[in-house]
């Protein structure tokens, strides 16, 4: 056997992988899709909200806090102060958790809300670095602040569980804005389950090219500038294709860290945020669900498509590929935590459905992807493929994640309607058209970086620039 | 090698998906010219008509020509019920709800009715919502025939039409409540509590004992968010206070702190013992509306209560009994209970 037939098996054996994984890829899509869209259609002409102020307060007797973690968030931090304080909801506190900011955080809330230090004990039920001052508003009675020293996110969020007061918290980034009606949505599973879902979590939109006044999204277009269009299309996608199927089987291991609730107690059963990982918003969920399936608990964590929260996303590709790469990281740093748990028939569904899942299509996808390309081109070259064959499988490529991409955005118009411009749903279908050429392979490359930074120990966060979304 | 059938399925594959891909385009474009339009013919009779829609509705006025033949023009129907809804959501008076029924049985009966049987869930929840909110009474038979023939996919649906058949027919709403089709919680019975008639509030509170557990539970919970003033209901709260199963005295002794009044200490002293941290921290709760001097040293024990929740509770309780905020720097200065001391110090605001 000399090397040529080596390679040419290779070869083969590869070509046949990736057409397997190829089909795999879109059966699950497409099966998920069809869930999507029998749970998105059946509220379609629904009118939403007709409950009065006095039924509300009492069927929505669970009050929440919402703890706001804030490093170097001075130009978002006001505004999305400013949109929690226009919630609908019965009774709620803001806590805004200044980690070590080296900005003005601290002083912009401080002014804004004209805050004055007191003095309170705090029950430490999770282990946190140390709180260095705790104010609260002299004019907004249910807003309070906690300056504390840097420890990460995850050691602010577990610095608010602690001050919090109330049996639920709701997270929200530092730079995100809710829609005023956005926690009752969220908070509506738990209280129609009568307790049995114990998270939810809503739909992340991008907020670049809004009008947001005084913390409220006034009207929304579609932005020109392509990489942010391509991740509208992505979240439409992600939030409306995957998470609505993997949520009807409780199947969830992602609810987005812009936007979640959680029943406090069930958090700290399980140990709160993980200070030590990258991503501890899926982490959380993991863990969550690891408790649950432990003590054999009949609990569930939802996602609700509706409830809208609204986020900056990065402008520019260096700071895209910041965000990939630390999200692939905390992929894989969470999958790595709990690699007990794939294909182990003890943790039921989560053991033999969702973790397979995230290991084989969100974590070696872009693997699979890269060398997808790569394969292409050998072949290629080798002259074992002819130029036609590359252009048909290309387009195939193309057109499915454009199907995809256009299924997502007609379910999102049925739902929630975020771009009623007919110019907007042109722009985001051609759009969809080019993410196969040069958004797609971009942002493979940045999650095998975050890969290759998991597996080399590096840390770091990076940094990325926020602009503000106030005009 | 790729070989060629695989290359033709691929490419018959490009076709189809290509031709979904123009299809929902092309959907998307017309379905958003139809709402356009739609939204315009709305937006354009909300206009012309909107302060006639106000004299007939606000004022009373006998306004015959809003129910002329343009009723039955295109989305005439849609628009006027969005103003309905509107005016329903916003003023809500029983002579306006009065106007809006008169006006949709005479011109708007079978639109409502179709709502009820159409196939699109969201579209019969809305018409539940209509029939309830602008008590459309007669629908009330339609309500009744879609329970009776179980004609309701959701728990959400079957909620709603409880809601409805509560006002009209008695009888067959208490056996769906006692025996209903879905398991009923906590959350079920407690959206239906909240738009029930204070007749079948009695009759729950009298027959306490026979309700389902869920239904206990709820009413209690319910009964905290109402102000009722009636003595009755006090001592219907302080009878519960022995009872049996410890969710329910943890529910009267919350409600009672709603109430605002105890009537006499005594029944309350055995929980400052209690077992279950929920009672004592209700317990902490509720003493500031008891006598003073009966308060006091029961909330001082309980400062240095071991949990911390009812430490804090008490210690917030005794700072707004007459006297407390003195017994309180007293706990703060001794030496003997750090955390007591502590909790104490905050509440005085002197940490």
């Amino acid at each position: 056997m000399n090397i040529s037939t080596i390679f040419w098996w290779i070869h083969e054996f590869f070509g046949y992988f990736i057409m397997f994984y190829m089909v795999l890829i879109i059966g699950i899509y497409s099966s998920m899709l069809i869930f999507a869209y029998f749970h998105i259609k059946k509220g379609v002409r629904l009118d939403r909200f007709s409950e009065n102020d006095e039924n509300l307060k009492m069927i929505y007797s669970k009050p929440v806090s919402v703890i706001v973690p804030a490093y170097n968030e001075e130009l978002g931090i006001i505004n999305t102060v400013h949109s929690l304080l226009t919630l609908q909801y019965p009774q709620f506190e803001i806590i805004v958790v200044n980690d070590g900011s080296k900005d003005q955080t601290l002083q912009r809330v401080i002014e804004e809300f004209q805050m004055e230090k007191v003095s309170r004990t705090v029950k430490r039920e999770l282990p946190t670095k140390e709180i260095i001052g705790i104010y609260e508003s002299t004019v907004h009675p249910n807003i309070t602040l906690i300056d504390k020293a840097n420890g990460g996110k995850a050691d602010a969020l577990n610095v608010g569980i602690n001050v919090s007061k109330y049996p639920y918290f709701c997270s929200i980034d530092g730079d995100s804005i809710l829609a005023n009606t956005s926690l009752l949505r969220v908070m509506q599973p738990i209280v129609t389950s009568n307790d049995r879902v114990i998270a939810a979590g809503g739909s992340v939109r991008i907020a670049n090219g809004a009008d947001v006044q005084l913390g409220t999204v006034v009207s929304s277009v579609i932005p020109n500038n392509p990489v942010v269009i391509m991740q509208i299309i992505e979240y439409l996608r992600a939030f409306y294709m995957g998470r609505i199927a993997l949520s009807k089987f409780n199947l969830v291991l992602i609810i987005s860290g812009a936007f979640s609730v959680f029943s406090k107690k069930w958090v700290i059963k399980a140990g709160g945020y993980s200070v030590n990982t990258i991503g501890e918003d899926m982490e959380l969920v993991v863990k969550l669900h690891h408790y649950i399936l432990k003590h054999k608990l009949n609990k569930r964590i939802e996602f609700v498509p509706d409830p809208v929260c609204w986020t900056e996303a990065p402008d520019n590709l260096r700071d895209l590929q910041t965000q990939r790469r630390r999200w692939h990281q905390g992929l894989l740093g969470s999958l790595m935590i709990h690699k007990s748990l794939t294909f182990n028939p003890r943790y039921k569904r989560i053991g033999m459905i969702s973790m397979p899942y995230f290991w084989i299509i969100e974590f070696f996808g872009p693997i699979i992807e890269f060398s997808g390309y790569i394969y292409l081109i050998i072949s290629f070259m080798v002259g074992n493929i002819y130029l036609d064959s590359v252009i048909i499988l290309t387009t195939l490529f193309l057109v499915y994640g454009s199907f995809l991409s256009m299924f997502a955005i007609l379910l999102e118009t049925w739902s929630i309607n975020t771009y009623p411009r007919i110019r907007d749903i042109c722009k985001l279908m051609l759009f969809s058209l080019t993410e196969t050429f040069w958004f797609r392979p971009l942002t493979i490359l940045y999650r095998l970086q975050g890969i290759i930074y998991y597996i080399r120990g590096r840390e770091d966060w990076g940094q990325l620039q926020r602009r503000g979304l106030s005009k | 090698m790729i070989e060629n059938t695989t290359l033709y399925y691929a490419l018959f594959a490009i076709a189809i998906l290509f031709l979904a891909i123009i299809s929902i385009f092309i959907y998307l474009v017309i379905n958003r010219v139809y709402q356009m339009k739609r939204e315009q013919a709305i937006c354009q009779y909300i206009e012309e008509q909107e302060d006639a829609w106000y004299r007939y509705l606000v004022l009373g006025e006998n306004l015959s020509y809003l129910s002329g033949s343009r009723v039955q023009e295109p989305y005439v129907k849609e628009a006027i019920d969005r103003i309905f809804v509107t005016y329903a959501m916003m003023i809500n008076n029983t002579a306006i709800i009065e106007r809006i029924s008169a006006f949709a049985r005479l011109n708007a009966h079978s639109y409502y009715q179709n709502m009820l049987y159409h196939r699109n869930w969201g579209v019969r929840m809305n018409g539940l919502d209509r029939t309830l909110d602008f008590h459309l009474d007669f629908l009330a038979p339609d309500i009744e025939k879609i329970l009776k023939q179980k004609k309701y996919s959701s728990m959400e649906e079957y909620l709603m039409l409880l809601r409805i058949i509560a006002i009209y027919n008695e009888s067959l709403f208490l056996a769906h409540f006692y025996k209903p089709d879905y398991p009923f919680k906590e959350f079920e019975y407690k959206s239906l509590l909240s738009r029930l008639e204070e007749h079948y509030i009695e009759h729950f509170v009298e027959n306490f004992d026979q309700l389902p557990p869920f239904l206990r539970i709820s009413l209690l919970d319910f009964l905290s968010f109402q102000t009722r003033v009636e003595i009755k209901y006090l001592h219907f709260y302080e009878s519960l206070l022995d009872h049996f199963e410890p969710e329910i005295r943890v529910r009267a002794l919350k409600v009672i702190g709603q109430f605002g009044m105890i009537t006499s200490i005594d029944l309350y002293k055995p929980f400052v013992h209690s077992e279950s941290w929920e009672e004592r921290f209700m317990l902490a709760k509720l003493l500031v509306h008891a006598d003073d001097v009966e308060a006091r040293p029961l909330l001082e024990q309980m400062v240095l209560d071991e949990s911390w929740w009812v430490r804090k509770q008490a210690a917030v309780s005794l700072n707004s009994v007459r006297y407390g905020a003195k017994v309180l720097l007293q706990i703060a200065e001794q030496q003997e209970d750090p955390y007591a001391a502590e909790m104490a110090k905050e509440i005085l605001g002197v940490g």
